[in-house]
């Protein structure tokens, strides 16, 4: 059984008079553990998929199953749950709560969680906090704790993404142009983390337009004009 | 999410306080406000329980040398008991403020004041008591051996209920009374403690008085000319009725000026309106500004915040989730501004108008958080109008502000 598995997703964006479609009867399967590239010119449609892909937001129609659970019919606070639960997203921009500090940024995540947990399940303050101090340090973020992310350079401030989205121990990472933002030697950092993340058995799905970035992944997927119009399994 | 809401108030409490500030001095104003209003309705059921409204408060105007002698008292017995031949009076309320001191192991103790009324007065004056009543008061007989007396609960760390005690009056007569407390008066009860201005002006909460039936006698002409209330109750031409009375005054060549009771409450508040009106008028105008400014600036910050909302969302919160975030901010604002604008306004009168009757009571407190919940409620909605409207996917692509 997949991790992820998309059959015939549309996806339209209907204004006043006018419906445009941007996904385009996508049909994919990606398995537990895959490193997968979704490439495509601007405007074909990659973060509209991902959106779909990380439950941000949803098909027009068509079936999407994450671990096997339908998403199609899902209420918003199961789909909450397992955008909480299943999903780490890292963005280009970083998406870090500017009045929060590094470790208050990761702890958020956890926070979250206890919003799905009941009683006895939820995680206590001590808990929270040293299992976010846990993943900082893993990615090198030990002597960064405390500050704001105004004060962290941009790879810092995306191993924090990072470390936010990986605190929850989800199984699939979506990551959004994650260096688009970074330059070269960061970005090589960004990515070595991303591919040690894979080889930990984690799935990785990358958007990206650089050639650079995808090389890290087994899998591309080729997105023209909201259409997959190629998949590339190096590892078959 | 009370945690986390929590959280997200203290990272941005420096951008609320300008907002809190508005809101304290708001409900400063609005708690003041009422209290002036509920001082007002304070002192007209003050007012109201010493007689029947449409009774007279008259007090008469001699050119007798102040210094009362025997015969002037008899004068005004003579002709008070003409009055109450001549026309149709009902009741006739009177008393006198006396001095006196508790003889206690020979010490002299504090001076205290005594009002001796006659029954009329006690049966006129509905006492509001926290203990006993005042029946021994009218029945008592001037030859009874113990003097039934009522006290105010400002006395009542020195005096007990049933306690027995020995008085004497504050001069140099050292003949003694066996007094016994009978009633304790509530803590908001009004005294009128007489005199020839209105009876509105003369109304004391909160005072150290003994009130006693009269017992020795009125030894001043105050009580027939001042501390008067006259109960027409039975009479139909008020107007009528009171020219008899003018002119049996005259032919002791007397005259005499009245007022219902109702027209004195109606005159005090013809006086305090502009004032009540003036603190009302501040404070609706300083809340309604507090209010539009708390909607701006909670609608610019959640505007601000879209980006942040967005990554809650992509955390795993709902919108709903996003909604109550913004909800528990609004409350914690409200809540704590009312807490800390009441407790600076008690403090405020405490220490400042110290010793006045004026008070925040319970009731002002709860009107005020009634207004409170309806302006947290005003400045929840817009904010909220738009965070429903706002689509979880245009929030996470949001630039950052």
């Amino acid at each position: 059984m997949s991790l992820i598995e998309l059959k015939n997703v549309n996806k339209y964006y209907i204004s006043d008079d006018s419906r445009q479609q941007v996904l385009k009867n996508i049909s994919l399967k990606i398995e537990s553990g895959d490193m997968v590239s979704i490439m495509g010119p601007s405007g074909s449609g990659k973060t509209t998929l991902l959106n779909i892909l990380g439950l941000l937001d949803q098909q027009s129609d068509g079936e999407y199953r994450i671990d096997n659970v339908n998403t199609a019919n899902a209420k918003e606070n199961d789909r909450a749950y397992l955008r909480n639960e299943k999903i780490g997203f890292v963005f280009q921009s970083f998406n870090l709560i500017k009045e929060l500090s590094a470790l208050e940024n990761v702890q958020m995540s956890l926070r979250l969680s206890n919003l799905h947990k009941k009683g006895g399940s939820k995680l206590g303050t001590n808990q929270i906090k040293l299992q976010s101090i846990k993943i900082l340090e893993s990615l090198g973020l030990k002597d960064h704790m405390s500050k704001k992310p105004s004060q962290l350079s941009g790879g810092q401030q995306q191993r924090v993404a990072i470390a936010r989205a990986l605190v929850n121990n989800p199984k699939i990472i979506l990551a959004d142009e994650p260096t688009g933002a970074l330059d070269q030697t960061t970005s090589k950092d960004i990515m070595k983390i991303l591919s040690d993340l894979h080889e930990e058995g984690k799935t990785i799905i990358i958007i990206t337009h650089d050639n650079n970035i995808a090389k890290y992944c087994k899998n591309h997927l080729f997105l023209l004009d909201g259409q997959l119009v190629g998949h590339i399994n190096h590892s078959a | 999410m009370l945690s986390i809401i929590l959280e997200s108030f203290k990272k941005r409490k420096k951008k609320f306080s300008l907002i809190m500030i508005q809101f304290i001095v708001g409900f400063c104003a609005l708690l003041f406000a009422l209290s002036a209003v509920d001082h007002l309705m304070e002192y007209k059921r003050s007012v109201e329980r010493l007689a029947p409204l449409d009774s007279i408060h008259l007090y008469m105007q001699t050119d007798d040398l102040p210094g009362p002698s025997a015969a002037q008292i008899q004068k005004y017995e003579n002709i008070l008991t003409e009055i109450q031949e001549e026309v149709a009076l009902d009741r006739l309320g009177m008393f006198e403020e006396l001095y006196v001191r508790e003889i206690n192991d020979n010490t002299i103790n504090t001076k205290m004041s005594v009002l001796m009324m006659n029954q009329d007065m006690l049966n006129m004056f509905d006492f509001d008591f926290s203990q006993g009543d005042k029946n021994k008061l009218i029945d008592y007989c001037m030859n009874d051996q113990t003097i039934p007396i009522i006290i105010s609960s400002s006395l009542t760390n020195t005096y007990e209920m049933g306690g027995l005690y020995d008085i004497c009056f504050y001069d140099e007569s050292q003949q003694k009374y066996r007094v016994q407390i009978v009633g304790v008066l509530k803590k908001s009860m009004g005294i009128w403690t007489g005199g020839s201005s209105m009876i509105t002006d003369s109304i004391a909460t909160g005072k150290d008085v003994m009130i006693a039936p009269v017992f020795n006698g009125f030894s001043s002409d105050i009580p027939y000319t001042c501390n008067m209330v006259l109960d027409f109750s039975s009479t139909e031409d008020l107007n009528e009725t009171m020219e008899e009375i003018q002119s049996i005054l005259a032919k002791e060549d007397l005259s005499a000026q009245y007022r219902t009771l109702n027209e004195e409450i109606q005159q005090y508040y013809s006086r305090q309106k502009t004032v009540v009106v003036a603190t009302i008028v501040f404070a609706i105008i300083i809340l309604l500004l507090s209010v539009l400014g708390c909607i701006g600036t909670i609608l610019l910050s959640t505007l601000s915040r879209k980006k942040e909302f967005g990554i809650y969302f992509s955390l795993g919160c709902t919108m709903k989730h996003v909604m109550a975030l913004a909800i528990g901010e609004i409350s914690i604002i409200f809540i704590t501004s009312f807490a800390v604008a009441t407790i600076k306004s008690i403090l405020l009168i405490n220490f400042v108008v110290a010793g006045s009757e004026f008070h925040i009571s319970f009731l002002v407190v709860g009107v005020s958080f009634f207004i409170m919940a309806i302006c947290a409620l005003l400045c929840t909605l817009v904010p909220l109008r738009y965070i429903g409207k706002m689509q979880p996917i245009s929030l996470i692509t949001e630039r950052d502000n």
